[in-house]
C-alpha cells in the first residue's frame, strides 16, 4: 500500500513564472519504480485517518537510497498556487506515493522505449532516464519533448547527456531556439523516425488532446505497447 | 483517558496473564511450534485497535515496507493467510495483462506431492494440470534431475515449497525454469529467513509467498504476503487481492489515479467510476490493522527467532545423531542456510518399531510431532478427482509419506526443552534393545 511521509522542501528551481522544480526529502524512503506519481497534500498529516484534499504529481526522479525527490509542478489552479505560495524551502508537507502503472516494461529488456512528452509531461520521463542510466538501458531510449520556451524546458542538459544524439528530438513551440523545430511534436515526427512500431513501448505524456492524439496514431499503425499519463 | 495510559495498562495486563510457566517434563507440552511473543504485541494490536481504522492502515504500511526489506524485495502484498498468498502469487500468472506469458487453463504447473496442500490447489482450482515429480528423502524437496524430463510444451510455471524451511535447490531449478521461460513460484510459507549463495528466499523466483500463522516464524494470527519485484506481477497481485479491481486506491481513498470518471474499460460506458471497474476475476483477501500491528512487533524479533530455529536445529541434530541407524536426519541443500520450519526426519523402515509407535511415544511424553503435511497428495481424498500428471515414479515421496515425522524447533524451546526432548529419545531407544 502507499506510504505516507512527510517530506520536507530542500530546493525550489524557478523555469519563468508558472513552473518550479522541487527537490524533496522524505522521512519515510520507499522504493518506487520510475513513472510513478505521488499525492502531495500541504497538511502536516500524521495520523491514518481520511486522506485530505492533495494534487497528484509524476515523480521526477528515480528511487534514491538519500529519499530525495523531484517534482515538477505548474501553477494551473487555486491548489497549485498554495503549493507555490507555501512550500518553500525548509517547509514541509505530506506526501502518499508510490502509484500508477505509467512504469518501464518489466519482462522485454530490449525493444526501443519511445517516450512523447509535452511540457511539465516531461517529469516521469526524467525518472525513466535515471532508471535506464542505472540498469545500462539508454540505448533503447527515443525521446521526442516539447516545451513552450527556453525558460521552460526541464531536464535537456540530462537527456543530451544520455539519449544518443539521433534518438532525442526537442521543439520549442513559442520560441526561437537555435536548431531546434519551432512548432509542436507532430504524427510524422514519430511516424518517419526509425521505430520498429509493432515492437517498442511507447510512453506518451501530457494534455488529453496530445496524449489521444499519438496514442490513436500509433494504434492505427498497429502499436501494441502503448502507455499514457495525463494531466 | 489517554492512548497511553491504556497501553500503559496493557502491558500490566501481559505482565499478569502471559507470564512464563515453569516446565514440569511429562506435564507441560512441547509444541512442534507456537507463538512467542511479549508485550510489545498486544501494545501494537491495542493501539491498531484505538485508531478503529480497522482496514489496512499505518502497521500495514509499515509491516509491507519492512517485510519487503528484510526479505530483499522490493515489494510485499498482505494477504488473510500464506494459502492466500499462494493463491493470489498462481493467479497473478493467469492475468491478461501478461499476455502471452499468461498461464491459460490446461497449461501445466511443475510441483511435488510431499508438501502442503495450498501449494498445489490454486493451480488446479484455475484450471491448470499439476505435473509432480519426486523428491529427495534426505532435504526432502524436489529431485531436480527429475524436473527436465517432466517438462511439456504445456509446461508454463514451477511453484515450489521451500520444505520446512530447507530450500530447494535454485540455482538448478532457477536454471531449469529460465532455459524454458518459465515462471517461478517460491513458496517461503515454511522458510522466512531461509538463505540460498547468501540472499534471501523468494528472491529467486518472480513472486514469493510467506505466512503469518501462529505456527510459523513470525505470526499476526492469521496473515501472509506475496513478495515479488516485478512491478507488473505486483500491479496484477495486489488486483487479485482486492476483488480484482482495476484501480488501485488505498482502503478509505478515492480518485487516486484522478481518471475516476474519465477512462473506458471494456464495453463499459464512458465515464463508468474506475472504482468499480475489474480486471480480473479477483477475491478478497485483505488483512486488518490490527493484524499487521502485531506482525510489526514481531518482525521486530524476527532476526532473534531465525537464530533461534537454527541453534535448536543443530542441538537437535547434534543429539539424535547416535539414533541414526534408525533415523534418517535431515540435510541442508548444499549452499543454503536454512531458517528451520521444524526438525523433520525419516524412520528407517526396520523390524523394531513404525514410525507410528514413536510418534506416539513422543505424544505420550507431552512431545508434538506432525507428518510432512500430506504427505503424498495424490493419495488424499481431496485429489481422487483431480487432474494431474505424475513424471517418473513417486517412490520417495511415498516413503515419506510412510515414515517422515517432525518435531519443533520453535523460539519457544529452550535448552531445558531441548533437554527434554532429546532424554525421551534415549528412553524410547532404550527400550526397543
Amino acid at each position: 500500500m502507499g506510504t505516507i511521509s512527510k517530506a520536507t522542501v530542500l530546493s525550489v528551481k524557478e523555469h519563468g513564472s508558472e513552473i518550479r522544480e522541487y527537490t524533496l526529502q522524505l522521512e519515510k524512503n520507499h522504493y518506487f519504480e520510475a513513472g510513478s506519481f505521488l499525492q502531495l497534500t500541504l497538511e502536516n498529516k500524521e495520523d491514518y485517518t481520511r486522506w485530505p484534499e492533495s494534487r497528484n504529481f509524476s515523480i521526477a526522479s528515480a528511487f534514491k537510497a538519500d529519499g530525495t525527490i523531484k517534482l515538477i509542478i505548474r501553477k494551473v489552479g487555486v491548489y497549485t498556487s498554495r503549493i507555490f505560495n507555501e512550500l518553500i524551502v525548509e517547509s514541509t508537507c505530506t506526501v502518499k506515493y508510490a502509484f500508477g502503472d505509467f512504469l518501464l516494461p518489466f519482462f522485454d529488456k530490449k525493444a526501443p522505449i519511445c517516450c512523447i512528452a509535452g511540457g511539465t509531461g516531461i517529469a516521469p520521463i526524467l525518472s525513466f532516464c535515471e532508471q535506464l542510466v542505472r540498469d545500462n538501458y539508454t540505448d533503447r531510449l527515443h525521446v521526442f519533448y516539447s516545451f513552450k520556451n527556453e525558460e521552460e524546458m526541464q531536464g535537456v542538459e540530462m537527456l543530451k547527456s544520455i539519449v544518443p544524439e539521433a534518438q532525442l528530438h526537442l521543439y520549442c513551440t513559442r520560441q526561437e531556439m537555435a536548431e531546434l523545430p519551432n512548432r509542436r511534436i507532430e504524427w510524422k515526427d514519430i511516424h518517419t523516425a526509425d521505430i520498429d512500431v509493432t515492437d517498442s513501448h511507447f510512453y506518451i505524456c501530457g494534455g488529453e488532446t496530445f496524449t489521444s492524439y499519438f496514442a490513436k496514431n500509433l494504434s492505427a499503425v498497429g502499436a501494441e505497447n502503448i502507455y499514457t499519463d495525463e494531466w | 483517558m489517554k492512548r497511553e495510559e491504556i497501553l500503559e495498562l496493557v502491558k500490566q495486563y501481559h505482565a499478569e496473564q502471559f507470564a512464563e510457566k515453569s516446565f514440569e517434563p511429562g506435564k507441560s507440552m512441547v509444541p512442534f511450534a507456537g507463538r512467542v511473543f511479549d508485550a510489545d504485541e498486544l501494545v501494537t494490536l491495542v493501539d491498531a485497535s484505538l485508531d478503529f481504522w480497522l482496514t489496512t492502515g499505518r502497521y500495514a504500511e509499515e509491516f509491507e515496507a519492512k517485510f519487503a526489506s528484510y526479505m530483499q524485495q522490493k515489494s510485499c502484498m498482505l494477504v488473510n493467510s500464506g494459502s492466500s498468498a499462494n493463491l493470489v502469487a498462481l493467479s497473478a500468472l493467469t492475468s491478461p495483462l501478461l499476455k502471452n506469458k499468461r498461464l491459460k487453463r490446461g497449461d501445466e504447473v511443475l510441483t511435488v506431492a510431499a508438501g502442503f496442500p495450498t501449494t498445489v490447489n490454486p493451480a488446479v482450482q484455475h484450471g491448470l494440470i499439476p505435473v509432480f515429480v519426486d523428491v529427495e528423502l534426505d532435504t526432502f524437496n524436489v529431485k531436480v534431475s527429475a524436473i527436465e524430463n517432466a517438462l511439456s510444451d504445456k509446461t508454463k510455471a514451477i511453484m515450489l515449497a521451500h520444505t520446512l524451511g530447507n530450500t530447494f535447490d535454485l540455482n538448478a531449478v532457477k536454471a531449469i525454469a529460465d532455459k524454458h521461460g518459465l515462471f517461478l513460484i517460491e513458496d517461503c510459507c515454511d522458510a522466512v529467513g531461509s538463505t540460498y549463495d547468501g540472499k534471501m528466499v523468494g528472491t529467486f523466483g518472480d513472486m514469493a509467498t510467506t505466512s503469518f500463522y501462529p505456527a510459523h516464524h513470525i505470526t499476526m494470527g492469521e496473515g501472509g504476503s506475496v513478495l515479488t519485484s516485478n512491478p507488473l506481477l505486483k500491479r496484477i497481485a495486489t488486483s487479485m487481492r482486492d476483488w480484482g479491481r482495476d484501480c488501485y486506491c488505498d482502503p478509505g481513498c478515492d480518485n487516486t489515479c484522478g481518471r475516476r470518471f474519465k477512462g473506458q474499460y471494456g464495453d463499459l460506458p464512458v465515464g463508468y467510476d474506475h472504482k468499480y471497474v475489474y480486471s480480473h476475476i479477483g477475491y478478497n483477501l485483505k488483512v486488518t490493522d490490527m493484524q499487521a500491528a502485531v506482525g510489526v512487533a514481531q518482525l521486530k524479533k524476527l532476526p532473534l527467532f531465525v537464530e533461534l530455529r537454527k541453534a535448536n536445529f543443530k542441538k537437535l541434530y547434534a543429539g539424535l545423531k547416535q539414533y541414526e541407524e534408525y533415523l534418517m536426519l535431515p540435510e541442508s541443500t548444499p549452499n543454503s542456510d536454512p531458517s528451520w520450519f521444524g526438525f523433520p526426519f525419516n524412520v528407517r523402515e526396520n523390524n523394531k518399531f513404525t514410525r507410528t509407535n514413536l510418534a506416539e511415544f513422543l505424544e505420550d511424553h507431552k512431545i508434538l510431532t506432525r507428518q510432512l503435511f500430506a504427505g503424498n497428495l495424490i493419495k488424499q481424498p481431496a485429489y481422487k478427482d483431480v487432474e494431474y500428471r505424475v513424471s517418473g515414479e513417486l517412490t520417495n515421496t511415498d516413503y515419506i509419506m510412510r515414515n517422515t515425522i517432525f518435531i519443533g524447533v520453535y523460539p519457544g524451546i529452550q535448552q531445558v526443552h531441548m533437554d527434554y526432548i532429546l532424554s525421551v529419545f534415549g528412553k524410547f531407544f532404550n527400550s526397543i534393545h
